[in-house]
């Protein structure tokens, strides 16, 4: 069992706290284009995701794991189509409560 | 249905995840008695699991519960078949938790063979310490279809997690837990009533007196043990007409005390039922 490097739930605004960091986002796909996706956070910020080449087809909500490397871009390891039918405000006040009161619970 | 020594009525039917009266009133005897009401069924992060204190090889406990079963929602990201087993490593995010789930009989490896690297999972388990190295004997497993569940089982987590950390008594869970016998308008006064909204209750002897009356007289009426067990209730017209009181009363009574939580109406708009327990 290993929590030495867990991968932290952000929305588009907590994104910046992260920088250098891992984390974890759903994005609504905007569109895509040479191995980049540009996404709508579940705050409605733009996020672009490099470096993973994404799954096709793409659905609706992607889910990215990578490092934050800036405050509206990661650099994706892992990808995971998330469906047409993900609540994205079920996620952002999941994303706010893993950073808030219950943060002790996720990292 | 499941293998081993999973026992699904006392995980899902002797009050789930909550702990039971035993766990909380007796922890010190909850290892010498392992019965069904110290089963716990748990929701956790693998940080959470990670942070479980122990007093031995697989007694774990947290927030105060013993653990028993848990249940887990990520990504597989290692998986390696063996002949007997699925050795495999489960991340939620929080952490990482190496996975065993033996495959004796053929419907274990079907569900196993279902699940794929890179997948997410919803997982049941029993949290095992062999040589101080924890990971989790999975006795049930299955692919998570949709991704809200993933949202959910974190809420849950948190949810359950304040449940149990939060002080005993007084609190919102031990409120509903225990639903008062005691209504409001009922026919034993007691020293301790429970809160009454409405103007109309607050000054009950001053004002509108007589209608006062009259929804006591009509609440009394469907208290009866007869009316509380009828499923359908009692019709409006039926009441006006046992209680010899004008239907148009009957009915404002009726209408003040459904607002109040003392009655509901039934199949229709006509037919009530007192919310008393019966």
């Amino acid at each position: 069992m290993d929590t030495s490097s867990p991968s932290a739930f952000v929305n588009g605004a907590l994104l910046r706290r992260y920088i250098g960091q891992k984390v974890r986002t759903v994005v609504q796909v905007i569109g895509s284009d040479n191995g980049s996706v540009v996404g709508k956070s579940t705050d409605d910020l733009q996020i672009v995701v490099r470096g993973s080449s994404p799954p096709s087809p793409l659905t609706t909500y992607l889910e990215v794991i990578g490092i934050a490397e800036s405050e509206n871009a990661i650099r994706a390891e892992t990808l995971t189509n998330f469906g047409n039918t993900f609540d994205p405000q079920n996620y952002n006040e999941l994303c706010k409560l893993a950073n808030g009161e219950f943060k002790h619970l996720f990292i | 249905m499941y293998g081993g020594e999973f026992d699904g009525n006392a995980a899902f039917a002797g009050g789930g995840f909550m702990p039971s009266q035993a766990t909380t009133q007796a922890p010190d005897f909850s290892s010498a008695f392992k019965n069904r009401d110290v089963r716990t069924l748990l929701p956790l992060t693998l940080k959470q699991l990670n942070s479980a204190s122990t007093n031995g090889e697989s007694n774990f406990s947290i927030d105060g519960v013993d653990i028993n079963t848990v249940s887990i929602v990520g990504r597989i990201c290692r998986m390696e078949n063996r002949i007997t087993q699925v050795d495999f490593v489960v991340d939620d995010g929080t952490g990482c938790a190496d996975c065993v789930r033996w495959c004796h009989e053929r419907q274990e490896t079907e569900e196993m063979e279902a699940v794929k690297l890179g997948m997410y999972v919803r997982l049941y388990g029993h949290l095992k310490s062999f040589q101080g190295k924890r990971s989790v004997n999975v006795f049930s497993i299955r692919p998570v279809t949709d991704f809200n569940e993933i949202v959910h089982h974190f809420t849950e987590c948190m949810y359950v997690h304040m449940y149990n950390t939060m002080p005993r008594g007084g609190s919102i869970p031990q409120a509903t837990a225990t639903p008062r016998p005691q209504m409001p308008y009922s026919t034993n006064p007691t020293p301790a009533k429970p809160y009454q909204t409405g103007p109309s209750n607050q000054f009950p002897n001053q004002f509108n007196d007589q209608m006062h009356g009259v929804r006591q007289t009509v609440l009394n009426y469907l208290n009866q043990p007869m009316h509380l067990a009828s499923e359908a209730g009692v019709h409006c017209d039926v009441i006006a007409r046992d209680l010899r009181i004008p239907p148009l009363q009957v009915k404002d009574a009726l209408e003040q005390l459904s607002n109040d939580g003392c009655v509901y109406s039934t199949m229709d708009e006509t037919c009530f039922k007192s919310t008393a327990n019966a």
